[in-house]
């Protein structure tokens, strides 16, 4: 009896607790953008790490600020609008910066696998199933710019005035960098061969 | 096999299944450039959704929140008691945050010389030093003391550098150009602080003699 009492006070206050962080403004307004942003925070990173920070980032920034977050309208872009200024941000500290941040091991073991299919035959680098982590590594080369708003375009769905209005920039500058940020990675994908071994 | 029907074909790819390919699509796509074109965007596309949808991490909207509530200004409160408690809590935040920083203080970091330094006088040897911090470090103060043979290329003069940086949970690597000034070995010193919490380093650099070119003898 008091074993079923002292559970029922550990359901209740388990409950409490999760009504309390369901029913807080902050965790109502955020809570259900943080996959999405996850996502693109990922997109731009291309770390786990790396995003949960940069999401984080965001939330604590934010937090101080529900009764902004309240007025806004359309929430959603203008988050991902404030997260990509951070995103910005933490790049150029870490460029500027004279510590150089070194890969981590799935990174390595990513860039590794690349270098494995990194051959001259294309139809061998087009039937190996680590064609995604070869793009991968290719993506960490193209500055985060291009690659973020090409993320934007082809994944997000975002149109170019939109990824213009994220990026602070022209959409013609827009269209450019999904341009070169492509053409780079095409390199990759150069499917020149795989039809003639298979006709 | 006209582009119409191989552009159907072309959607109904999936990432990783290229093998599904036709022989009639194949003959097709080496003839027709606009299509290969088309197969190619398609692909690249494909890739950048599955590379661009990673799996959310577990629990992962509780944490961010947690994490944000725990950072979150607390608005100053008006009354007596109300001070009285502020004033209350003010005790209790800050032996909590002496209980942090000792907590902190318990964390290792780790440095690590990737290379030994023997330098000859004159001699720019790029050092890499890893440091791998257990949890990621914003806004670390580093600095590096230099003793006066010894100098950083391009901070001549400069024996004491002093900067901020985001340390990245996991291997951080850090290259320090030395450059040997006179014949002696010597000492250089690292520090990272973070919230009043320092921890240093040493990296121990040698001088070498200089090698003496001989005439080849015929």
């Amino acid at each position: 009896m008091a074993l079923n009492r002292a559970l029922t006070y550990i359901g209740d206050a388990q409950n409490n607790r999760i009504t309390k962080m369901t029913s807080d403004p902050f965790s109502l307004l955020f809570s259900p953008h943080i996959p999405m942003l996850y996502r693109m925070a990922y997109q731009w990173t291309l770390n786990g790490d790396d995003a949960e920070d940069l999401v984080q980032e965001l939330a604590s920034k934010m937090i101080n600020k529900v009764d902004q977050l309240k007025s806004i309208e359309q929430l959603r872009p203008w988050l991902v609008k404030v997260m990509y200024r951070i995103f910005v941000d933490r790049y150029r500290r870490r460029k500027n910066s004279p510590v150089v941040f070194e890969n981590n091991l799935d990174d390595q073991q990513i860039i590794n696998n690349s270098l494995i299919t990194d051959n001259h035959d294309p139809e061998a680098k087009l039937h190996s199933s680590n064609l995604k982590n070869t793009l991968i590594a290719e993506l960490k080369k193209i500055e985060p710019n291009p690659a973020a708003a090409l993320f934007l375009f082809e994944v997000e769905g975002y149109t170019l005035a939109e990824i213009a209005d994220i990026q602070g920039i022209s959409e013609g500058t827009v269209k450019s960098r999904i341009f070169r940020a492509k053409r780079n990675l095409k390199k990759i994908i150069s499917l020149g061969t795989f039809w003639d071994v298979r006709s | 096999m006209p582009c119409g029907s191989t552009r159907k074909q072309i959607d109904k790819w999936l990432p990783d299944v290229r093998q599904s390919l036709s022989v009639e699509m194949s003959q097709h796509l080496s003839k027709c450039e606009l299509c290969q074109q088309y197969a190619q965007n398609h692909l690249l596309a494909d890739n950048l959704k599955s590379i661009g949808r990673p799996e959310i991490p577990v629990a992962l909207q509780q944490r961010i929140i947690a994490n944000a509530h725990s950072q979150k200004n607390k608005p100053s409160l008006n009354g007596y008691w109300i001070k009285f408690g502020a004033a209350a809590m003010l005790v209790m935040t800050i032996s909590l945050s002496f209980m942090m920083n000792d907590s902190a203080r318990q964390i290792a970091m780790v440095a690590q010389v990737l290379s030994n330094i023997e330098l000859e006088v004159g001699e720019v040897q790029s050092t890499k030093i890893r440091l791998s911090s257990p949890q990621s470090i914003k806004q670390a103060a580093m600095t590096v003391k230099l003793p006066t043979h010894l100098a950083i290329s391009g901070y001549d003069g400069i024996k004491q550098l002093n900067w901020l940086t985001n340390l990245k949970r996991g291997n951080n690597l850090m290259v320090l150009p030395i450059q040997l000034l006179e014949p002696l070995d010597g000492i250089i010193q690292v520090e990272v602080e973070h919230q009043g919490v320092k921890k240093s380093f040493i990296i121990n650099v040698r001088a070498l003699e200089p090698t003496i070119n001989t005439p080849e003898t015929i």
